[in-house]
């Protein structure tokens, strides 16, 4: 301040910053701040951060300051965001290699990669192709379903078919997929690719609308040697994204089809199979070392019939009883105007319940519920339901904020909230749930990376939008925070709910498997604190 | 049966399955299921009593649980009938969901019937809305055609719409001849800055006159293509937003047309429903100029003059009769600096110690994240609040804080400064449903939240009401009434609170008619109606219309407002929608 004003001010009686009563003024402000602080969710984690974490912490908050500051970051929202800038910066070599622990709301559809999908489509022997109609029209093409499935070679010699193009398709017909391919009439086998990606990303920009392209993908993956070759670009996608387990919610609509059989299954055992020994030879190579898994939560359609449903219900308790390895929990899911909401399924959830107890079958619940103002009341009121029947965590929780009693629940019965900043335009969402001290991990979902392979990076991605974004107390320490969650929540191994719940709060201080992973996961991320330190060195000097 | 079947299918595939033996079906009427739905139940009531409008639902008379009732169906079936379309993959455009962005549905609003009844709604206090934004530009343009001597400048030829897009466009009033000839603005030959007759630069102007009110609107009103750009951020529709204050400012410094535009005001406002005001405006120096003038009036207090005559005109004609009145709460500009922030300040106080009865408080205006937070400005505050004791003026404060995406940031602290201050009311406070202790702050304090759901929704803050915080804010206690912030600026294109509160009883199903009733009643109990201390005023907030004074009085007429209006409800739709009401007792 130049001198006259100076003496102006005093002149004109404006007090002074260093007065008594402005200093008052300004203290009472701290302990108010302070006061609040103290029902952060990391209030205490930040307390205890060793010195070169709290070094790292500061480093990373500059660097996010600076990048924030320049003109070429966008500020919010996927259309205006070019990947191929974000990854030059620093901030994002930062977030890559942050070891992240658990990704719980893991999705195999949104780690694939489609054209790599359609490349193995196109030469998997015996693939065929049907329809319910005629793909005779543009129109026809971008709307009618289509479905994969393997079949014994056509009695029929290929020219004899009746190409799935043309008006004269016999409806359900299946066609041989190479057949299909090459008469393609726009544009041959290029553009059967172009065409069949298109379908399998329809609506990817809408997330309302994302999964139009869900039910071809299925289809392909209830065939076994298709299965195969994703789940294993899925663990290495995860693997290289810094996960090192993975919870998967898999919606098993489709029938599946061993190698070179015709015949469907009549349950999914075998798919849970397949999903094990790809693990296990994942895990048994260079890259998936030091990965320590991956389960499935098993996910019913909320817009299936009660019968559906039941039926479904079955076929997850026989998978369970043939596969406990893999199934780790159960969960309804889907959106729109047919979905039903929790409290009309709870005859079949009790039911379940009952039946898995009866059969010694540990399968918690893992619902969705309150995820987006979108689904207005329906996905709001699931709330009340999830946690009264005794959810251990809930997905993505978008709009728990809103209920104050119901986020005190949240807490005491320790209840995980899996928020995904990404799926609804929500990520201011997430400083209310952290601010009041509740539990949370962040998750990505299908619709996050999209179905266009990105997969890799998909995690990556979100923690960097958290860390970008408007949340100031977003920095290092509260993502470490989250990622602590993430192992503390994550059902490694079946336990009945006393076991699950001593063991998250014992945390790290536990004897079992958890506590150990958390062992290892903060000497890790002491490495990474250390890394930063380094590499980023200069930055630190600055401040 | 069907059971057996899936069983046998199953073993013979995987033979180990068959230890599973199933027992029973699921069964509604089970007592497990029949306890969790009580549980459910017990669970939802316990959570609606911390409601900020439990009390007033638990009042609610019988008559006003039909109306409830009644409009909660209407709203169902227009959620379901009306509102329900989907886009097909051709025109995706199509897709049509209630709670959609407030310029997509706008247009649909009106066929509804629950615009007719939230229309007819008597809706308390308007408490937060700025001055020159508060009445449609077609109006005041209008009134601008039609008066002798009005000119128009333009600060570059607007020959095409980047052109239109970059020009300043003022008004003003000359009191002597400029020659109707020329080129017109929108030629290349136009002069940055020259005056012209409004009627002349409308008649030659491309497209005649309503090419050029259009032009000139769209100076003044946010279009719809820009609010729904969410993508480009708060900052940059905030730019296009303050750059409209210029024309709109430049229009009303004219005196007759500021006459008219009170009249015009005031009546819209009774017409909505609104039978008190809290307007946010500021002068501090002389704007107005007199009839037949072109110079400003350098007197004060001139400006307040006009307002004071013009109401009190009003409440005297027989529209204005149930009209209670108008206050204005100082507002100073954010952005400026020490020196000019204290001299405007100083006009403050002069202007309170004059005009007693219509200068009610303190506020600071402009985009929060980008001005000087409460905290920097703290110094002035603290002497502005001990030069008004001093002075023996009340004025209190009535922040704006919190209106930000940030969590952390300053614009978000400024809610501690604000209730540090004692704030009577915060403006927006967007970013308090995220502080649990601030919250309990300000319920313990009995600060009121001016919520504006359509200003933050076009302003970038929510994409649409369904992600609005309104409902953390009513569900956690805190006291909310809703306001429509800058309504000729930011698309509701009308006066008054109809829109907005149709997008709050649209958006939410925690709200109906009863949610929004307590709202309305909201703005009347927090409302400023006369200079209070701190003591009084937190008294007559508790005791309501219990009171002794003049909120208690005009509490309880709108109270008989409620009735009245629950029963034309009751009369108008009961039968149509009997079903709704089934099983409830009857008046």
């Amino acid at each position: 301040m130049a001198a006259d004003d100076k003496e102006w001010e005093l002149e004109e009686g404006i007090p002074q910053v260093e007065d008594p009563f402005i200093q008052q003024y300004l203290k009472g402000r701290d302990s108010l701040i302070l006061q609040e602080q103290k029902q952060r969710h990391d209030f205490n984690l930040r307390k205890a951060l060793t010195p070169v974490a709290a070094r790292a912490c500061k480093i990373v908050s500059q660097i996010r300051d600076r990048e924030l500051t320049r003109a070429s970051t966008p500020s919010c929202g996927p259309p205006a965001l070019d990947w191929g800038q974000v990854r030059k910066t620093d901030l994002w070599k930062v977030v890559q290699r942050m070891p992240k622990g658990s990704l719980l709301n893991a999705s195999i559809h949104g780690l694939i990669n489609v054209d790599k999908l359609i490349g193995i489509a196109l030469t998997t022997a015996g693939l065929h192709i049907s329809s319910p109609q005629p793909l005779s029209s543009q129109e026809a093409r971008l709307k009618t379903p289509v479905t994969f499935q393997y079949a014994s070679s056509s009695t029929r010699s290929v020219k004899h078919i009746v190409s799935i193009w043309s008006a004269a398709y016999v409806a359900s017909e299946l066609i041989p997929v190479q057949q299909a391919v090459s008469s393609f009439p726009d544009g041959g086998e290029t553009g059967f690719r172009e065409w069949l990606k298109g379908r399998c990303t329809l609506g990817d920009e809408q997330s309302s609308d994302a999964c139009r392209g869900a039910p071809i993908i299925d289809s392909l993956l209830s065939y076994e040697p298709i299965l195969r070759s994703c789940l294993r670009d899925v663990f290495a996608h995860l693997a290289a994204d810094g996960v090192d387990y993975a919870e998967f919610r898999h919606t098993f609509a489709q029938a599946y089809r061993r190698e070179g059989t015709a015949a469907p299954d009549a349950d999914q055992s075998e798919w849970c199979h397949v999903f094990h020994q790809e693990l296990r030879r994942f895990q048994s190579t260079d890259e998936g070392r030091d990965f320590y898994g991956a389960r499935i939560i098993w996910t019913t359609s909320r817009s299936l019939s009660n019968r559906e449903i039941v039926e479904n219900m079955q076929t997850c308790l026989f998978a369970k009883y043939d596969y406990p390895e893999v199934i780790c929990g159960f969960d309804i899911s889907g959106t729109g105007s047919d979905a039903r909401p929790l409290s009309d399924l709870v005859p079949l959830l009790f039911w379940f319940r009952k039946e898995c107890m009866d059969a010694g079958l540990e399968i918690p619940f893992f619902f969705h519920a309150g995820e987006s103002a979108r689904d207005g009341a329906r996905a709001d009121q699931d709330l009340y339901d999830a946690i009264l029947l005794g959810t251990r965590r809930i997905c993505d929780g978008s709009t728990l904020y809103k209920h104050p009693l119901l986020t005190e629940s949240v807490k005491e019965k320790k209840i995980l909230v899996e928020f995904n900043p990404t799926s609804s335009r929500s990520e201011h969402v997430l400083p209310a749930l952290l601010s009041r001290g509740v539990s949370v991990a962040l998750c990505g979902s299908h619709l996050t990376g999209g179905f266009d392979g990105r997969g890799a990076e998909g995690f990556t991605q979100v923690i960097w939008r958290v860390l970008l974004g408007d949340d100031d107390h977003a920095d290092l320490a509260g993502l470490a925070m989250l990622v602590e969650n993430s192992i503390r929540w994550s059902c490694y191994d079946d336990q009945p709910t006393g076991e699950w719940l001593s063991e998250i709060g014992e945390g790290i201080l536990g004897e079992k498997v958890k506590a150990r992973r958390l062992q290892e996961w903060w000497a890790r991320f002491e490495q990474f604190c250390e890394w930063v330190t380094v590499t980023f060195a200069e930055e630190g000097s600055d401040g | 049966m069907h059971l057996c079947k899936t069983l046998v299918a199953a073993l013979s595939i995987s033979a180990v399955s068959s230890a599973i033996v199933f027992d029973g079906e699921p069964d509604v009427n089970s007592s497990a299921v029949q306890k969790h739905l009580q549980d459910r139940s017990a669970l939802i009531t316990l959570e609606k009593r911390q409601r900020q409008d439990h009390a007033f639902r638990q009042n609610l008379s019988a008559v006003a649980r039909q109306a409830d009732a009644i409009v909660d169906a209407i709203r169902q079936y227009e959620i379901d009938s009306f509102w329900r379309v989907p886009g097909t993959v051709e025109d995706e455009d199509k897709e049509r969901f209630a709670g959609e962005m407030f310029l997509k549905a706008k247009p649909l609003i009106p066929d509804t019937q629950l615009w007719k009844i939230v229309k007819r709604m008597p809706k308390g206090a308007l408490l937060h809305a700025h001055l020159a934004s508060m009445l449609p530009y077609e109006i005041l343009l209008d009134a601008v055609m039609k008066t002798e001597g009005m000119v128009v400048t333009v600060s570059q030829p607007v020959t095409n719409e980047i052109e239109q897009k970059n020009a300043t466009l003022t008004f003003a009033h000359v009191n002597h001849t400029i020659a109707a000839s020329g080129p017109a603005i929108d030629s290349t030959d136009y002069v940055p800055n020259t005056q012209l007759p409004v009627k002349y630069a409308a008649q030659s102007f491309t497209g005649g006159s309503q090419a050029f009110a259009d032009f000139v609107l769209s100076k003044l009103e946010l279009q719809p293509e820009d609010s729904i750009r969410h993508d480009l951020g708060v900052d940059q529709i905030w730019r296009i937003f303050q750059a409209a204050f210029t024309p709109a400012d430049s229009m009303m410094s004219y005196e007759p047309i500021l006459r008219t535009f009170y009249q015009q005001l005031f009546a819209a406002l009774i017409d909505d429903g609104i039978n008190w005001v809290e307007i946010r405006a500021s002068a501090s120096s002389g704007i107005l100029v007199h009839q037949g003038d072109e110079d400003a009036d350098p007197n004060l207090d001139v400006y307040w003059q006009v307002m004071v005559e013009e109401l009190d005109k009003f409440k005297q004609s027989d529209k204005g009769k149930n009209f209670w009145g108008a206050r204005v709460i100082w507002s100073d500009i954010r952005s400026e600096d020490r020196a000019s922030l204290t001299s405007s300040m100083k006009v403050a106080l002069g202007r309170k110690a004059k005009f007693p009865e219509l200068i009610s408080g303190y506020d600071l205006v402009g985009q929060e994240d980008l001005g000087r937070p409460l905290s920097d400005v703290a110094p002035e505050l603290v002497w502005f609040r001990e030069q008004a004791e001093r002075l023996n003026l009340t004025m209190p404060f009535f922040f704006h804080a919190g209106e930000t995406l940030g969590d952390g940031n300053s614009t978000d602290y400024n809610l501690v400064d604000a209730i540090l201050f004692n704030t009577r009311r915060i403006g927006h406070g967007f970013s308090l449903y995220k502080h649990p202790q601030l919250i309990d702050e300000v319920i313990t304090n009995s600060i009121m939240v001016e919520v504006c759901p359509i200003s933050n929704e076009v302003l970038r803050l929510a994409t649409d009401v369904l992600h609005h915080p309104l409902p953390a804010m009513v569900a956690h206690g805190i006291a909310t009434a809703i306001s429509n912030d800058d309504p000729a600026m930011l698309g509701q294109d009308a006066a008054g609170l109809s829109y907005d509160f149709y997008q709050t009883i649209q958006g939410f199903d925690n709200i109906g008619l009863a949610g929004l009733g307590a709202l309305a009643q909201n703005s009347l109990r927090w409302a400023n109606f006369e200079d209070q201390s701190d003591g009084d005023w937190v008294r007559d907030i508790d005791l309501g219309e219990r009171g002794t004074g003049i909120k208690a009085q005009y509490m309880q007429v709108w109270n008989q407002q409620w009735e009245d209006f629950c029963q034309w409800i009751v009369n108008e739709y009961g039968n149509e929608w009997q079903n709704a009401t089934m099983g409830m007792t009857t008046a």
